[in-house]
Order: structure tokens, then C-alpha cells, then sequence
């Protein structure tokens, strides 16, 4: 469990093998995209995994606040508390 | 003595596979890299034979071009792959192609939809090309089957301020100041999509090139499979000619040049943009030694019954030795090699997953 003052990031299998990430990190509270902009500092690269250029979330990932969707909101517009828990998983799609 | 080891890499739907030979008969390959991820383009490095270049495209995770110098056994992953700028509203959704540029630490990508993007720094960044991705026609270049996709990038190899690059479909475009500023060059070419008899000027958006390569000889002459029929360009030339000449069909996506012989192309008819498999169900390579006056069909080795695959735009390949290697990657997942120039052929590989492109290079010593 994260301590109170952090925020608990957790990142699928795909995205483990395909950035050598871990499963879960910390990050600080703030916005959705300054707790990214933060594990990039520590997973070069893993921002533009998740954002496309444009700085959305990107088309086939979903991101998820203690379990509530907010894939269509701009990752700066989310807020996130500290002992929050944020889902990142990729969508069903494939082939 | 041993000889300078064969590499060949093979991008498919599911990840990269490397196989390499000291002698072009006996293969050896490893566990993917990417496993599970699209490879559109792979390629070895020819100025130091040792680093792989890949565009790799995560249906989930998005689009990136990464760099081996172990054969893939690590990989450095960019903070940022190529990115379009802010104000252009576009987002990156694939990369099809990496080309390694002319000057130091210069490589290039190129991305769908329709865009071109250069690193000065072995990848670490990429700036976007402007001169062409922010061309006011931008928004009447049209995509083609597989997406509005920049496949073919052609520098110069002894004039870094010329490029010739391919997008799929709205045409070729050459520079000749660095990318500043672009033309077209279109003129000439016909197409099953476009009216009977007519041609396209050479300003005009809207051919369909799948392929692009030039004469191992001269940089200014350019050999082109189109969706209809396969071109040439001579140096001078202000429009393409037709070489289909005697092949099944006009209708196929690879072109390979021989590393050194002049005119000397090999390409894979399909049986049209109708039926996107090789006809009759049995594989040929074509081959012309002669700018595409006489096509030959080289088969031995490849099946020849019920067959009925498809070779995508990256998916045949040549090797720098003499006799020249030809490579080639099927949609049904088989990899071929030829150690004579095509005239026999044997598998390396079968079972793989749907090969997107074909590439072959020569390792350096310090990485063998």
C-alpha cells in the first residue's frame, strides 16, 4: 500500500515488457500529467507510452482514478490526492 | 577463415526476429524482441554494421524507433519518439520506416500519418520535417490501403541536401535544400484507380507509390512499384516510364535493387489490387537485370502449389555480398533466402508471424 502522502501508479504486463517498467510506482499528488511528467523522470519514455502528441490519452489505454474511468478528460484536469490509486491498462483491442 | 557474418532481420506483427549465417545456408535465430508488438521496418546500420534500427508500433503503447548494438539483446528506449508538433493537431500512429541519414548520428523515420522526422543524435530526438509535413496540400494527400503512411525515405548518399521520399497515397516528393522545401514528382504514372489512359503531371497529388529504391550505381535513378505497374526514373528524366513489361501483373508492394549491378530490381506480382495474393497460389520472386526490359520468374525452393500469400512493401531484401543474397518475408509467416541472386531458394524460417518487412546487412567485426 502507498503511504498517505503518495500517489500508487499501477502499470499492466504489456507495458512492463514493452518498457521494462514496473508493475507499480509512487508519485507524488498533483494533476495526471505532472504524476506522469514525474515517472518519466524514472521510466524515460513512459509519458509518451501513455499520452500521444497531442498530449491525450492515447486511443487504446484506459486510465483509471480509484477505479473511475477519466480516459476522456485532459491528464492535466485530473486531480490526483494523496492514497490515490491510479489503473493504467490497455484497452481491449488488438489482432 | 571465418567469414563476416549474415544478418538478416525480419519485423513482423509479433515482434522482431534476428537470424544470422557466416555462410548464407545454415540460419540461426533467437527469442523475439518486441514479442507481441508490430515491426514495421528493422534495419543494420551500414555505417557501423552493428547498430539495428526498429520501428516499433504497440497497438496500445503507441509508435517509437528504438536501437540495438547487441543484436537486439538490449535495447535503448528514447524518451521521445518521433513527435508532431503541438500546433499541428496530429498525433504519430505508426512509424513504417528508419533510415540511417548521411552525417554523424543522422537517422531518419518515416511515420503515418504522412510524415517525415529526422534525428541529428542517434535517436535521442526527433524534429519534424516541415518543409513537408506542414505542406499546404497536407490536407488533400489521401491514405492508401495500409493508412496515409511515409514508407520509403531515399537520402543521397553523397548529398545530404537531397531526399526523395514516398507517401502512400499522395506520391513522391523530392528536396534539394535539406528539406526546406519539396516537389513532386508524380508525372507520368498511371493507375488501375485512376481513368483509362491517363496520366499523371508530375505536380499532381494522388499516385499510389508502394515502393521505392534506387540504382546501386546512381542516386538520381529511381525504380518504383506503384499500384499499377512498376517505373523507372532516369537522371534528367520529368517523368516516370513504365517497366512492367512482361510480369504477371502490375500490381505488387516490394522493390529490392541489387547492391551493385545497374538495373538489376526483383519484385513480387500479385494478382491485382482485387486478390492481393500471388497468382495461382504459386510464390515467385521476379528479377531484371536490365531496367525491367525482360522480367525472369525465379522460383526453385519457393512453394508452387497453393500458396496463396502475400509480400508487403518492406519484404524483400538484398545483402551487400557477391553473389548478391536476396531475402524474402510472406504474409504467412515464411522467411526465404537466396545465396545467388535468386535463382535458388531456401527457408530460414517458417511459423514466424506476418512478415511486414525484410531486411539484410553485413556485421561489422567488433560486433560479430
Amino acid at each position: 500500500m502507498p503511504g498517505s502522502s503518495s500517489v500508487e501508479v499501477r502499470l499492466p504486463r504489456s507495458l512492463q515488457l514493452f518498457w521494462q517498467a514496473p508493475g507499480r510506482m509512487e508519485t507524488r499528488g498533483g494533476t495526471l500529467a505532472e504524476a506522469l511528467a514525474s515517472l518519466d523522470e524514472r521510466q524515460p519514455g513512459l509519458t509518451a507510452r501513455v499520452l500521444d502528441d497531442q498530449g491525450r490519452i492515447r486511443e487504446h489505454v484506459g486510465v483509471f482514478v480509484n477505479r473511475r474511468d477519466v480516459r476522456d478528460r485532459a491528464p492535466k484536469d485530473v486531480a490526483l490526492n494523496p492514497g490515490d490509486v491510479v489503473d493504467i491498462i490497455g484497452a481491449v483491442s488488438g489482432g | 577463415m571465418a567469414t563476416a557474418k549474415t544478418v538478416v532481420l525480419a519485423g513482423t506483427r509479433k515482434g522482431l526476429f534476428v537470424y544470422g549465417s557466416r555462410d548464407r545456408r545454415r540460419w540461426s535465430g533467437s527469442a523475439p524482441s518486441f514479442a507481441g508488438v508490430p515491426v514495421h521496418h528493422a534495419v543494420l546500420d551500414p555505417r557501423d554494421g552493428k547498430t539495428i534500427w526498429a520501428a516499433v508500433n504497440s497497438m496500445h503503447w503507441g509508435p517509437t524507433v528504438v536501437r540495438s548494438t547487441d543484436l537486439g539483446k538490449r535495447w535503448h528506449r528514447p524518451k521521445q519518439g518521433p513527435t508532431f508538433p503541438k500546433a499541428s493537431g496530429l498525433s504519430v500512429a505508426k512509424v513504417w520506416h528508419v533510415a540511417p541519414g548521411t552525417r554523424k548520428g543522422e537517422v531518419w523515420a518515416g511515420v503515418e500519418p504522412g510524415g517525415l522526422f529526422r534525428s541529428g543524435d542517434n535517436g535521442a530526438t526527433w524534429e519534424s520535417v516541415e518543409g513537408l509535413n506542414a505542406r499546404p496540400d497536407r490536407t488533400k494527400w489521401m491514405p492508401g490501403g495500409g493508412g496515409l503512411c511515409l514508407h520509403t525515405i531515399l537520402p543521397y548518399p553523397d548529398d545530404p541536401d537531397r531526399m526523395v521520399v514516398a507517401i502512400s497515397a499522395a506520391g513522391v516528393f523530392g528536396t534539394n535544400n535539406g528539406g526546406k522545401s519539396w516537389r513532386l514528382m508524380n508525372g507520368g504514372v498511371r493507375g488501375d484507380f485512376m481513368p483509362e489512359g491517363k496520366a499523371s503531371k508530375e505536380d499532381a497529388l494522388g499516385i499510389c507509390p508502394h515502393k521505392l529504391v534506387r540504382d546501386p550505381t546512381d542516386p538520381a535513378v529511381l525504380f518504383m512499384q506503384h499500384h499499377g505497374g512498376i517505373y523507372r526514373r532516369r537522371r534528367g528524366d520529368d517523368e516516370w516510364t513504365e517497366i512492367t513489361r512482361n510480369l504477371p501483373s502490375r500490381f505488387g508492394f516490394p522493390l529490392a535493387a541489387h547492391p551493385r549491378d545497374p538495373g538489376t530490381l526483383y519484385a513480387v506480382p500479385l494478382e491485382g489490387d482485387f486478390n492481393r495474393v500471388v497468382p495461382k497460389g504459386a510464390f515467385a520472386v521476379w528479377r531484371t537485370r536490365d531496367s525491367g526490359k525482360r522480367w525472369r520468374r525465379l522460383a526453385k525452393g519457393l512453394p508452387q502449389e497453393d500458396a496463396w500469400l502475400n509480400v508487403l512493401r518492406e519484404g524483400v531484401a538484398t545483402d551487400d555480398h557477391d553473389p548478391a543474397g536476396v531475402y524474402v518475408g510472406t504474409t504467412t509467416g515464411e522467411l526465404y533466402a537466396s545465396r545467388d541472386e535468386g535463382e535458388r531458394w531456401a527457408t530460414v524460417a517458417e511459423h514466424l508471424p506476418q512478415v511486414m518487412s525484410v531486411s539484410a546487412g553485413v556485421l561489422s567485426g567488433s560486433a560479430v
